[in-house]
This record gives structure tokens, C-alpha cells and sequence, in this order.
């Protein structure tokens, strides 16, 4: 008896060794990088690493607030992503509506279509659209990073939100418009509240992914709308770099999108899974 | 004026108003996806070179014949076929791992899944300089630990060391970010799988690995495709760590196929020749995506 408590016991501490190990591998880069951005210089250029805790200081983030390019470009990041998201919403619930709840004739050939789109990578698109906009003088603007932002953003939602809609009893549907609902009157009373989980997923989706893109502002805007991950990446670069700002403009860059991930964790897990498996 | 509208649109036939729904976002990717892909295939077969005036020559396939005799080119899809290959063994696996981990019930289950979230959701430029200062060749830890462990002597400046090396830590940079994701889709296929299954099994005498083997992985066939797929087309997509780690460099050591089609295209405003070499990586996406299909498709009906 007692040796099968033993034996249980060592299946259990052995098992959350492994838990612990997982977590550990998860969470250490990221906290290295936090306890660096916090850490006085002479922490950061020392061999072997230092740690000194009692030393803990916000200088670096106090000057990347004093620094006119970082502001501009969290501003700019801020205005640009929730526009887009909220456009993207707007756009994949219509869209999603459509495909998911009626009968459409080429509903296969829409479907591909969205498909087809999400496959070509970002750079054979964004080649294009750079001259493109060069002559319609859209490079370096919020509108057209919005319109690049949507063209990503938009179809993977309809492909996301279809299946929410779809989900929808058609029974439900057949009510509302016996009650004398039109059909705008009842995706806004009857399908919007159900696919209220969905749709919330695709927002979070499209905020964090928006946010988190390099390639689509270091192609379309110049300086004037400069975005985060764009400022963050002139830190990067082959040779000596200055860690202090490095690690401080990585976390505050990260926060944003890791807070959101976090609360809306379940919704987020739900809508991601979800879409690739029905896709 | 609403009313207006809305009786409009209640006239139309189910067809006609899913389509009047679409239409803002068929107007959107007709402008802006589907225009521009066809006028970058019209630009690849001209000498377009954004820093010269125009008009641009047509020169047929020559953008195409010139990109895959180049050499750097050539090399540069070596290297990502090896980053793809060490990405995808490496999340893979361990995504799998992971997630049959997790796919039991236990005591800070709920923790593991929020802290799984945490690499997922950061930008993959953080990700970048997150490692760009564990990997740092005067202060970084890495350096720090493999001299701890006494398995090099003096610290090293990893992405000037070799292509393997270089390719190699960036993919471990990769691994760290993608995996949970990959553990996530294969969660979601574990959780489909009817625990019936594995009680018939039992009852015919299967061990735990017999019943691993067949029935866990037969019914992963789907999600592990879903996954091959994705993490290919991120692996031929790698842009951002290389931007932030070390721009292609030193001396196109760590010069991947996707960085080096953007360098030519935004730095050397070679639009032509360029969009010839995005049309041919599109192409190596199409196309594996399709052999992994009919992989899946293949194994299905046996």
C-alpha cells in the first residue's frame, strides 16, 4: 500500500516537472526581457549576466516617452489598427451573414475565392500596391494602410465568422421574418446576439494580428505614419544595439496584445480553432 | 430614408441581398487584391525598376530566368527550405507533445493555457529582439550558458558563425513562437476524438502506445495536414525575425528567399524582377499546399 503512494507520488512530481519545464520555457524569454528593460546599464553590459533586483528601475521607458518617434508611432499604430478593426467588423459580419445564413448560388466559388487570397503571401500582394498607391498618392497615409490592413484582415474573418452564422438554426430565422422582421432586421436581432462570440474572436484576431504586422507598415508608410512594430524594428539590426531601449520598446510593444490575448483567452481559442479546422 | 433602404433591399431575392452585403468587400479585394496581383504579373514580364523613368520594356521571361539562376536567390531557398524543415519538425513535435499533455485534466491546467497564449499573441518583431538579446554575441545569456556548461570558451557571435548556426537559432526563435499555436489546433482535433474509441480499443487488448499509434493519430490526420500546411507557408513567409535579428546578414549568411525578394523590391526598387520571384515562392506555396492535400486526401482512403 505505502509503496504504490510512493510510486503515485513520484508519477505526480514527475509529471508537474514537466508542467514546470513547459512553463518555463513559455514564460522565461519574454520575463528575461522584462527584468532586462528594467535593469540599470551596467546590468545589461556585464559578463557573465547580473541580476540585481533592489536596482529595478522604469529609465528606459521613461525615455522612449520622451522620444517624439515613439509617440507618433504609438499613435499612429493606435489610430490605424482600431480603424481598420472596426471597419474589418463591420465588413466580416456582413460578409459572414451573407455566406452563412442564405443559399447563394456560387457559394463554393466565393468561398475559394477567400481562400485563395489568404494563401498569396503578404509580399506578392504588397509588391503591387506599393506602385500601385505610389500613383494614387495613398503611400504614407492612414487610409491606406487601413485599405492594406482590410485586405488581409477581412477575408480570413467572413472565413472565421461563416461558421458561427451557419451554426445558427435556420428555424430561428424563419421566426423572426413570420414575425414580420426583414432580413437586415433579423441578422441585427437574431444573428448578431448569437454570433456575438464570433465576432468578438474576430475582432480580437484582427486587432492583435494588425497590431502585431511589420510588413504591411514598413512597405506603405515612409515617416509620417511610421507604426509601432516598425519603430520597435529599428532597434533590431545586425550589430551592437542599444538592449536598454531594445527590451523596453519589446515589452510595452507586447502589452497591448498579450493583455487582450489574456482576457479573451476563451473566445480567442474558440474562434482560431475553429476557422482553420473548418477551413 | 433608412426605411427607404431597407424596403429596397427586402424586395431582392435571398441571392441579390447576400450580395448587396458583399459587395463592399468585393469592391475592396477587386481593387486591392485582385487588381494588383494581375498587374504584378503584368509588371514581372516588363524591366521595371521603380528608380528609373518609364516606359518599362517587356521582356518577357527574362525577370524569371534571371531570379533562378541567381545565385544568392538560389542559396537563399536552400536556407529557407532548411528553416522550413527545422521549424516544422520542431513545432510539430513538440506542439504535439504539448498538447497531449494538456489534453489531460489537472490541478493549474487553466494557467498552462493562458501562459501558452503569451508567445502567440506577442509580435514577432518582439519575438525578434527578444532573442536578438538572448543570442548577443558580447552580453547575451545564451552565450552566458553554453560557457557555464563548458561547451564552448570564449563567447561567439552566433549569426556570423555559419549559415547552419544562424538559420538554426532563428528557427529555435521561431519554434518558441509558433508552437502554441500548433498545440492549440492539435488540442481541438484530441478534444473530437470519441473517448468510446479508446474504451473499445481497450477492451481489445490495445497498451497505451498501441492505442496512441491507432487511434490518437489516425484521427490527427486532418489537423496535423491543417498544420503542415500553415506552418509551411510561415516558414517561407519568414520576414520579421530576419529584419530584426540580422537583415539577411553577415555577408547573406542568413539571406532567406522572402527577405530577399522585399530587399530587391523596397531597397533596390527592382519591381520587376521581384514580383517575378513573389509569383514563384506563391507558386511553392500553392504547390505544397496541394501535395499535402493529396497527402491527406491519399491516407484518408486507405
Amino acid at each position: 500500500m505505502g509503496s504504490l503512494k510512493i510510486k503515485r507520488a513520484v508519477k505526480i512530481s514527475g509529471f508537474y516537472t514537466i508542467v514546470g519545464l513547459l512553463l518555463a520555457w513559455l514564460l522565461s524569454p519574454f520575463l528575461w526581457t522584462l527584468i532586462t528593460s528594467l535593469q540599470p546599464y551596467e546590468c545589461l553590459v556585464s559578463v557573465p549576466p547580473r541580476l540585481e533586483l533592489n536596482r529595478l528601475n522604469l529609465g528606459y521607458y521613461c525615455i522612449l516617452f520622451s522620444d517624439e518617434q515613439f509617440l507618433t508611432a504609438l499613435k499612429n499604430s493606435t489610430i490605424v489598427i482600431l480603424t481598420a478593426t472596426f471597419i474589418s467588423i463591420l465588413l466580416t459580419a456582413l460578409g459572414g451573414y451573407a455566406v452563412g445564413t442564405f443559399r447563394v448560388r456560387g457559394f463554393s466559388a466565393i468561398m475559394f475565392a477567400l481562400l485563395s487570397i489568404q494563401l498569396v503571401p503578404a509580399l506578392a500582394l504588397l509588391i503591387p500596391l506599393f506602385v500601385l498607391f505610389k500613383t494614387l498618392n495613398l503611400i504614407d497615409t492612414y487610409a491606406g494602410l487601413v485599405i492594406v490592413f482590410l485586405v488581409f484582415q477581412v477575408p480570413v474573418g467572413i472565413w472565421i465568422l461563416r461558421g458561427f452564422f451557419e451554426s445558427i438554426p435556420h428555424e430561428l430565422y424563419d421566426a423572426a421574418r413570420i414575425d414580420g422582421c426583414s432580413r437586415l432586421g433579423a441578422f441585427f436581432r437574431v444573428a448578431l446576439p448569437l454570433a456575438r462570440p464570433g465576432i468578438l474572436a474576430v475582432g480580437i484576431y484582427t486587432f492583435i494580428t494588425g497590431w502585431n504586422d511589420l510588413l504591411i507598415p514598413l512597405t506603405m508608410s515612409v515617416y509620417k505614419t511610421t507604426m509601432l512594430t516598425v519603430y520597435a524594428s529599428s532597434f533590431g539590426g545586425l550589430y551592437q544595439i542599444d538592449y536598454g531601449g531594445a527590451t523596453a520598446v519589446a515589452v510595452l510593444s507586447a502589452i497591448p496584445t498579450i493583455l487582450l490575448a489574456l482576457i479573451f483567452r476563451k473566445n480567442l481559442m474558440q474562434g482560431l480553432t475553429a476557422g482553420a479546422i473548418k477551413g | 430614408m433608412r426605411g427607404v433602404l431597407t424596403n429596397k433591399l427586402e424586395r431582392l431575392s435571398d441571392q441579390w441581398f447576400s450580395l448587396v452585403l458583399l459587395s463592399p468587400t468585393a469592391f475592396l479585394l477587386i481593387c486591392f487584391a485582385l487588381f494588383p496581383i494581375g498587374y504584378s504579373l503584368y509588371m514581372s514580364f516588363h524591366n521595371v525598376i521603380l528608380s528609373r523613368p518609364g516606359p518599362y520594356a517587356f521582356i518577357g521571361l527574362r525577370n524569371y530566368l534571371n531570379i533562378i539562376r541567381d545565385p544568392v536567390f538560389v542559396n537563399s531557398l536552400w536556407k529557407t527550405a532548411y528553416f522550413s524543415t527545422v521549424l516544422l519538425i520542431g513545432s510539430t513535435s513538440l506542439g504535439l507533445a504539448v498538447a497531449l499533455l494538456l489534453n489531460k485534466s489537472f490541478i493549474g491546467r487553466s494557467i498552462v493555457m493562458s501562459c501558452l497564449l503569451i508567445p502567440w499573441a506577442i509580435p514577432k518583431v518582439v519575438n525578434g529582439l527578444i532573442w536578438k538579446w538572448i543570442f548577443d554575441g558580447n552580453y547575451g545569456i545564451f552565450n552566458a550558458l553554453l560557457l557555464k556548461l563548458g561547451i564552448i570558451d570564449a563567447y561567439k557571435f552566433w549569426f556570423a558563425e555559419s549559415p547552419v548556426i544562424g538559420i538554426l537559432l532563428i528557427a529555435i526563435a521561431s519554434i518558441w513562437k509558433n508552437t502554441p499555436f500548433v498545440v492549440l489546433l492539435f488540442l481541438a482535433a484530441l478534444q473530437t476524438i470519441p473517448r468510446t474509441l479508446y474504451e473499445a480499443a481497450e477492451v481489445d487488448g490495445a497498451n497505451g502506445w498501441q492505442r496512441f499509434i491507432h487511434v490518437t493519430v489516425p484521427c490527427l490526420r486532418s489537423a496535423l495536414t491543417i498544420i503542415l500546411i500553415l506552418q509551411t507557408t510561415w516558414a517561407i513567409k519568414l520576414f520579421d525575425l530576419i529584419q530584426v535579428l540580422t537583415q539577411g546578414g553577415p555577408g547573406d549568411k542568413t539571406m532567406v528567399a522572402y527577405y530577399y525578394i522585399y530587399r530587391q523590391a523596397f531597397d533596390y526598387l527592382n519591381i520587376g524582377y521581384a514580383s517575378a520571384g513573389a509569383y514563384l515562392v506563391s507558386l511553392l506555396i500553392t504547390l505544397l499546399a496541394v501535395v499535402y492535400y493529396k497527402f491527406l486526401k491519399g491516407s484518408e482512403r486507405r
